[in-house]
């Protein structure tokens, strides 16, 4: 019958250990935001990781989905897809700013329906 | 941010140390207090921390919690079931075999679960769909199967009403208005009170407990108790009620049999897997499966960002308390053997009555006692002590069918 050493239980547990250690810091360069209110989003952002949320005010665009939040203050979020977010959702946003217009807007990588 | 989500991990571990070798402390309970100082914490914390924190610490607990089951017949109530093999095994002086069985159930189900959660996670509402309603059915099918394969009618009536007895124990138990804890007194008394009062008759003293560098296994019980342990691990993920208890029947009769070294990796797997599916269900359903992680789902939203951190936390955890289990089962090895062994379950039982006082009260009480007497009915008539599970399972079929 095959023996199942110790020793080879303890290296596999090493080896998890060691690979979730990497994935966390090969990952944690994109967890770094908190959540933000939309009048504090500034020019000064522009590159800067963002979590806003709000009420969808507006949507439209087919392949690429503009989306208006309010909180009161409203943001543009551009969603790169067709999402399926309507009018009144409140939606959590984290993407980056981008400069538009003389202002600012979110290039969203996910949005989520949070109620 | 990696350094503060590295120490949440390890103060997690810690923290899941104490929660997985203290009888009758869950990681609930810790999860609840923490979320209860949220409010503070989140001062100099991100909430993220705080979630990898929770995870950590129930990831710990799933690896160490056989130790008190196993040791002291006191087990956590995702595993009940372990103490019987369990203890059998302690009795036989491999002890620190059985912990090391849980762990390696708990390892290899852990890294199992986190490579087939990208590959389940869309089938995760489809499945939760289709079987929800047929969930009632399978368990009761579950159920009449585990009974009927007594063979014997005199079993299979004795089967009956202890399952009956024990559901309807169970049913008054959850259903006990303002009762704290009310888990910890009905499977102390059905799993743990019960085997340690009779087995102070059969046993004087344990024997020397031995501490081998390897284990002799089939692989193919540990393949099929691995597979066992993230199917059913993953359904009580998925549908809410059924906990690790209950999947352990499903599992248990799903692989057939796998004697006790299988058993002992299933339900090791089990407890782990059943934990860290529902992190993938609150991400796929955003429904929260237990306490910790609905604690989780109120500090911050789960994305796929945010699973990925929490299950490398998972992976981190689960690494080291692989160490920390079998160090510390090294050592209550050693130790339990230079105890006088009536005096140890003396002890035992004081300590789980105890406990059941200062976190159930009077009425907590009175269930173990009524527990302890029906958790001794099965090896008095010969039956399986699994049907005394009726303490939950019934329960959680009326859930379904009603």
């Amino acid at each position: 019958m095959p023996r199942l050493k110790e020793k080879t239980l303890k290296k596999l547990a090493f080896s998890i250990a060691f690979i979730g250690i990497i994935v966390l810091y090969l990952i944690s360069s994109n967890i770094d935001y908190t959540i933000t209110s939309i009048d504090k989003i500034t020019k000064e952002n522009v590159g800067e990781k963002v979590k806003v949320r709000g009420m969808v005010s507006q949507v439209y665009g087919d392949n690429t989905t503009i989306i208006k939040i309010e909180q009161p203050s409203t943001l543009d979020v551009v969603v790169f897809d067709k999402i399926d977010i309507k009018e009144g959702d409140y939606i959590e946003v984290i993407g980056d700013v981008e400069e538009y217009n003389d202002g600012v807007e979110v290039i969203a990588k996910r949005v989520r329906v949070i109620g | 941010m990696f350094i503060e989500i590295l120490i949440a991990v390890f103060l997690g571990i810690f923290a899941g140390i104490i929660t997985g070798l203290t009888p009758g402390i869950h990681v609930n309970l810790v999860s609840v207090l923490l979320y209860t100082l949220s409010g503070f914490l989140l001062g100099f914390a991100n909430p993220l921390s705080l979630a990898v924190f929770i995870i950590a610490m129930s990831v710990t607990h799933t690896f160490l919690d056989s130790i008190p089951s196993i040791f002291l017949g006191a087990p956590d109530p995702d595993m009940a079931l372990s103490v019987l093999p369990g203890h059998r095994l302690l009795l036989e002086g491999k002890g620190f075999e059985a912990v090391k069985l849980t762990v390696i159930g708990s390892l290899l189900a852990l890294v199992a679960t986190v490579g087939l959660i990208p590959i389940l996670l869309p089938l995760v509402p489809l499945i939760y769909s289709t079987v929800q309603p047929f969930m009632g059915y399978i368990l009761l099918f579950v159920v009449v199967y585990m009974i009927l394969i007594e063979k014997k009618l005199v079993k299979i009536v004795y089967s009956v009403i202890l399952f009956i007895l024990t559901g309807v124990l169970g049913l008054i138990t959850i259903n006990w208005p303002n009762l704290q804890q009310p888990l910890f007194p009905l499977l102390s008394g059905l799993f743990g009170t019960s085997t340690l009062l009779l087995s102070i008759g059969q046993t004087s003293k344990l024997p020397k407990q031995s501490c081998s560098e390897t284990i002799k296994i089939k692989k193919s019980i540990t393949f099929k108790a691995i597979s066992a342990a993230v199917f059913s691990g993953s359904l009580t993920g998925i549908f809410p009620g059924l906990g690790a208890a209950q999947a352990s029947i499903i599992g248990m009769n799903l692989v057939g049999d796998i004697k006790d070294y299988g058993f002992m990796i299933l339900i090791g797997g089990i407890n782990t897997v059943n934990f860290t599916f529902s992190l993938a269900t609150l991400y796929a359903l955003e429904k929260a499966r237990n306490g910790a992680v609905v604690v989780v789902s109120q500090l911050l939203s789960v994305g796929r960002i945010e699973l990925v951190v929490l299950l490398c936390a998972g992976l981190i955890a689960g690494g080291v308390a692989t160490y920390l289990a079998l160090g510390i089962s090294k050592v209550a090895a050693t130790l339990i053997t230079k105890i006088n062994y009536k005096v140890l379950v003396i002890s035992i039982i004081s300590l789980i009555t105890l406990l059941t006082l200062v976190l159930s009260g009077i009425v907590g009480l009175m269930i173990l006692i009524v527990s302890t007497a029906a958790g001794m009915i099965a090896p008095l008539v010969g039956v399986k002590r699994s049907h005394a599970m009726g303490c939950l399972m019934l329960p959680v079929i009326l859930f379904f069918m009603l």
